[in-house]
């Protein structure tokens, strides 16, 4: 126990290390990290205008309100927030690493290969815009929507939101994993990011079989649909329960693709 | 390999928006003066020609301009504009006539919900998006031109294409949206890259008012062709050469 407890301090002390470093490089563009932080507020204003044309018409879209949409969407910048934030740009550099044979040089380092691959840096462009999209819609559907508060609500979609983000990281690991068996797998990446999209909808549009899919196959309906309709009572609790048994296959099927991955890894470049 | 992914990439975000205009279309036949099955050819001509007009020529140009790969061209007893222009139609052109082979395959599968409006429209079409490659061009190198002012033209690059591509009417029709974005929408150049030739292809424009975009086309081509040389040369006086 004291051992995981060291461990767990040394982690933690390299990894402020690696964010106070990535602060730093982002103190010295000030100007460029302020205008990255523009694009998110442009691209999740042209979302929202889509909403605003659609309910000019429509009261609701398969039983979602414009505000519960609203929320909806926020949840799922926040998701986006912290993962941006903490893990996709890492497992992109990950994907280039592979493939120019410069992994060699983390597989030398006397640390877990897997935790510094996807947690080497923190990713501050378009921080700014994120926390602002966030807190504007997560914040104005709150107030629109009136909704009754209790202890219960709050954790199930605190919770969610926990496991929202462990699904996104172990998908989106096993995907960035794929490198160490094939050459061009940035493509994979783009696809699943694309799909992501699918979750910034409510499910209840999408066919039965389809939802399965989404739910199980390619369970990106975890990430922000589960924890907002969770809190929005459109869907039962035990969903979130669903989510951390998808987190422990997630991990399982990572971890054996990724170890068979380091085996395979030849370290040429391509 | 890269061309079938970018080809799902496309039919991801195609399927979204099929599933949104599905549920918007349950309860109701028409949403504004579209039926769902106009607004699915609205959809797939907007991928259609999302593949015919991106281009990576300004992002290519204003690299070369902050690397200082243009002092290169500018020894060369060449115009590095002309020469830019060709590469630019050479590989539009070519993406023009394999995205049309597409969605003739499309066309094939899907003849209920995408509709085709005969030939003739569809060669108006072709015409009209011909003259739009050059509007094209001229942004890109407006866009581009930018490098000569400022540091990292690549930061102001994806968020100014993106409110393009919306005006544009990527996302939605522009006769669908609020009064006020529709007014500037219907002014501004950007109709001509998708909203206009999908609504030519579409039959919803009377001739008079193809005529009439027609006319606001060429004048959009006149001003930004004479923006863009005012700029590029005095962008060529500032240019030290020195890439960064």
């Amino acid at each position: 126990m004291k051992r995981l407890a060291n461990k767990f301090k040394r982690y933690l002390k390299l990894y402020f290390y690696l964010v106070k470093f990535s602060v730093m490089n982002v103190l010295i563009y000030r100007i460029n990290s302020l205008i990255m932080g523009i694009t998110p507020v442009v691209w999740m204003a042209t979302s929202v205008s889509l909403f605003v044309v659609i309910f000019g018409g429509a009261k609701q879209i398969a039983g979602w309100g414009f505000w519960e949409l609203t929320f909806l969407l926020g949840v799922h910048e926040l998701i986006y927030l912290f993962s941006w934030l903490t893990f996709v740009n890492n497992l992109m550099g990950f994907t280039r690493l592979v493939q120019l044979g410069r992994f060699d040089h983390i597989l030398l380092r006397p640390v877990n290969h897997r935790f510094f691959v996807s947690f080497n840096s923190i990713d501050l462009s378009g921080v700014l815009g994120g926390i602002f999209n966030t807190v504007c819609l997560i914040g104005l559907s709150l107030i629109k929507l009136n909704l009754s508060f209790s202890p219960s609500k709050f954790i199930f979609f605190t919770f969610g939101l926990i496991i929202s983000y462990l699904v996104f990281y172990f998908l989106f690991f096993l995907l960035s994993s794929f490198c160490l068996y094939w050459t061009k797998t940035e493509i994979f990446a783009d696809w699943f990011m694309e799909a992501t999209d699918f979750d910034r909808y409510p499910a209840e549009m999408y066919s039965d079989w389809f939802r399965f899919f989404l739910f199980t196959f390619l369970p990106i309906l975890f990430l922000a649909y589960t924890p907002a309709a969770i809190f929005l009572g459109k869907l039962p609790w035990y969903y979130a329960f669903f989510g951390l048994l998808i987190v422990v296959w997630l991990y399982i099927i990572s971890t054996i693709i990724w170890r068979k991955g380091l085996r395979h890894y030849q370290s040429a470049s391509s | 390999m890269e061309f079938l992914g970018h080809m799902m990439l496309g039919l991801i975000s195609l399927l979204i928006m099929y599933f949104i205009w599905l549920a918007v279309f349950k309860d109701r036949q028409y949403f504004g003066s579209y039926t769902f099955s106009s607004m699915m050819t609205y959809l797939v001509m907007v991928r259609f020609l999302h593949f015919v007009k991106r281009s990576s020529v300004g992002r290519r140009m204003a690299d070369e301009i902050k690397e200082g790969g243009l002092s290169d061209y500018l020894l060369r007893p060449v115009s590095y504009l002309r020469w830019q222009l060709s590469s630019f139609l050479a590989e539009r052109f070519f993406e023009l006539i394999l995205r049309v082979l597409m969605l003739f395959v499309f066309l094939y599968f899907f003849p209920r919900t995408f509709n085709f409006p005969g030939f003739s429209r569809f060669l108006t079409v072709i015409v009209f998006l011909t003259i739009s490659l050059f509007l094209n061009f001229l942004i890109n190198v407006l866009i581009a031109v930018m490098a000569f002012f400022v540091t990292d033209v690549r930061l102001f690059h994806s968020t100014i294409l993106m409110i393009f591509d919306f005006l544009a009417g990527s996302l939605l029709p522009i006769d669908l949206m609020p009064d006020f974005i529709k007014k500037i929408g219907l002014i501004l150049p950007f109709q001509f890259w998708i909203y206009f030739p999908i609504k030519i292809y579409q039959g919803s424009l009377s001739s008079d008012e193809i005529s009439k975009g027609l006319v606001l086309c060429f004048v959009w081509i006149f001003i930004l062709f004479f923006s863009a040389r005012y700029l590029w040369r005095k962008g060529i006086k500032n240019y030290e050469a020195i890439g960064q």
